[in-house]
This record gives structure tokens, sequence and C-alpha cells, in this order.
């Protein structure tokens, strides 16, 4: 406070000019980020056709096919990105007009939960016999036991209850 | 009073042995449903004399055609794509036959083009560069093409008056003149 009252008109001005000159410097990056933004990179484009499938050639990522449908395709998503549309509205569009098919992965609806639940379900239920039968390893089916057993446990159980 | 270690797990191993019956019996039931599913969508051709069924294509000026309306006319049906080169050297000849049936006036024959995964900018770009009059409209996700079969791009289907398909070329067409004897044999066979 006090340097503030002692200071000259001629260091107000310096100071004043070094306010507006680092306030521009401070834009500058941010405009050229902007500028960027106008027209998107292939990383940004890359990262949503990694997620989509040429429906041309089976089992390509579109981010690394190569044909000209292909290039055509990543060129509409440029496109639709510098447009402003998002991930999720880019890859909608692709549903909307391609089918499913471009999909990297099923999407969580209807039948295909199966895809997603039925793996894990199986794993679950396969663990618990597993750990059942691991539990109870002496356990032996009635039908298999022979009559010899049978009388054996008859004659046990008529001793266990004298 | 000590339990005997036979007469302790006797129904709880029936319950288990149940489950895993259970269990076993749904699985199975789950593959022999899946398998059925891909035993139906597999890719055998469509062949000439059946029926295909209808489609409905939007053109790309926005006009609807159904093709259960068109009955009482040849249909020929080309799926192409601004991306397949072989496509380029037919779009001429395709324009050509219909100029010549267009001309007509009869309105006997309807060609229908069906843009297979194409951008519709791209689509629209190679209708222009061949001057095509005849409807044309995106196959949009895949339902047309899925209908037919196709495999590749071109690939014609020419149906006659009752729906009934008489005629497919896989591949492109050489001249006009194999073009029109293909339409006007699917009109003799009917």
């Amino acid at each position: 406070m006090i340097g503030r009252e002692h200071a000259t008109p001629r260091q107000r001005l310096l100071r004043l000019f070094a306010f507006i000159l680092a306030a521009v410097l401070a834009f500058i990056p941010l405009a050229f980020v902007q500028a960027q933004g106008a027209v998107p990179s292939d990383d940004e484009v890359n990262q949503i056709a990694s997620q989509l499938y040429c429906p041309i050639c089976e089992n390509v990522p579109l981010d690394e096919c190569t044909t000209e449908v292909c290039k055509d395709w990543r060129d509409l998503i440029r496109q639709r990105l510098a447009e402003g549309w998002s991930q999720e509205e880019i890859k909608a569009y692709f549903v909307d007009y391609y089918g499913e098919r471009v999909l990297g992965e099923p999407p969580r609806e209807g039948l295909h939960w199966l895809l997603y639940l039925l793996p894990p379900l199986i794993i679950i239920v396969g663990g618990l016999l597993l750990w059942n039968k691991f539990k109870h390893p002496g356990t032996v089916p009635s039908q298999t036991r022979d009559p010899y057993l049978e009388r054996v446990e008859q004659d046990l159980e008529a001793r266990n209850e004298k | 009073m000590k339990p005997n270690r036979f007469s302790m797990h006797t129904q709880p191993a029936k319950a288990q042995k149940r489950w895993v019956i259970l269990v076993f019996i749904g699985i199975m039931a789950l593959f022999i449903a899946i398998g059925a599913r891909l035993l139906a969508d597999r890719d055998e051709p469509i062949l000439v004399g059946s029926k295909p069924p209808d489609f409905t294509l939007i053109d790309f000026s926005g006009q609807i055609l159904d093709t259960s309306e068109l009955r009482g006319k040849i249909v020929l049906i080309n799926f192409w794509a601004s991306w397949c080169t072989p496509c380029e050297d037919e779009a001429d000849l395709l324009e050509q036959a219909w100029q010549r049936y267009n001309g007509e006036g009869s309105g006997e024959v309807i060609f229908l083009g069906v843009a297979y995964m194409d951008v519709e900018t791209s689509s629209l770009a190679f209708l222009s560069k061949y001057d095509v009059t005849y409807p044309n409209g995106a196959d949009l996700q895949g339902k047309i093409s899925d209908l037919y079969k196709v495999t590749s791009v071109p690939e014609t289907y020419i149906l006659d008056p009752e729906g009934i398909l008489r005629g497919v070329k896989i591949g492109p067409f050489a001249s006009t003149d194999e073009i029109i004897t293909a339409i006007e044999d699917a009109r003799f066979e009917n």
C-alpha cells in the first residue's frame, strides 16, 4: 500500500503497460487452442474411430483401416467434430446410419445384456459348484452306494440310537 | 449322538446333482438358441425364383419408395457405393439403360439405386458426377443389403411384376445390352 502511494505517474503508466502486456500474452495460447478446436486433430478423430469398426473389412477398427470407405468415414468424423458434435452424438449417428455392426462392442440393451451377464454368471455358478464339491469331498450320491454300505449305515444308526 | 458320514450328505448331494443337471440343461438350451439364430442369419444368397422381402427406400430427395407398391412393374435394384471402382464403370451403363426404359414412358420398369455403406456426401457427388437420374437412397443401417444378403458391390437384382426374383448379377454389368437383356428375360419369364 505504501509503495502504491509513492508511485510516480511514470511508474503507474509502466505498471498499466505491464498489466496489459501480461493479459495479452495470457490470452494468446487460449486463442491458439480455440483455433485448433476448429480443425480436429488426427488423435481426436482416431479416438472415436478406434471405437468403430469398418463393416466392409471385418474386424478392423476404423482408425487402423486403410480402405477408401474408412478414409471417408474418418473425414466424416472430423467434419462432425468440427461442427461441435460430441463423441456420443457421432457414435449414435453412425449406428443410426450404418447399424450396430459398426460398434466395437455390443450396446448394453435388450438381448445384448446376455453377452455381458452370462460369462460372469457361468463363472460364479461354476465356482459355487466347485466350492461346494471341495467343502464336502466325501459326498456320495445315494444311487451309487452298494447294499453293504447301506447295511453298515443301518447298523451304525441302530448303535447310535442305543 | 454323532451322525455318521454316510447319512449326513445324502440329501444335499441329491439336491446338488439336480442343480447341476438344471444348469447344464439351461446352458445347452442357450447354446441351441444361439446356434439356431446364427443358422437363420447365415449369409446364404437369395435364390432366383424366390420372393425377397419388401423394403422401403428413402431416396436422397426424401421420397419414400416401397417395393410392395411396385407390383406390376419390373424392378431393378442396384447396390453400389461411391468408394467402389467397378461401380463407376457400371453407373453410366445403368443410366443409359434407365433412359431407354424411362424414355418409353410406360413406367413398366423401375430402377432403384441403393448406396451401400457409403457417406451421403460422397454418394451425392457420385450421382452428380455420373448424371444418375433414377431414384437412389442410402441403405440405412444396412437393412436392405441384409435382406438381399449382399456381400460386395456392385450387385444387381431384378424382380418381376409379382415381386419374384428373376435375375441376379454379382459384379458390374459389362454393357447396356447386358442390362436390357436381363430385364427382358425377367419380363419374358413372368
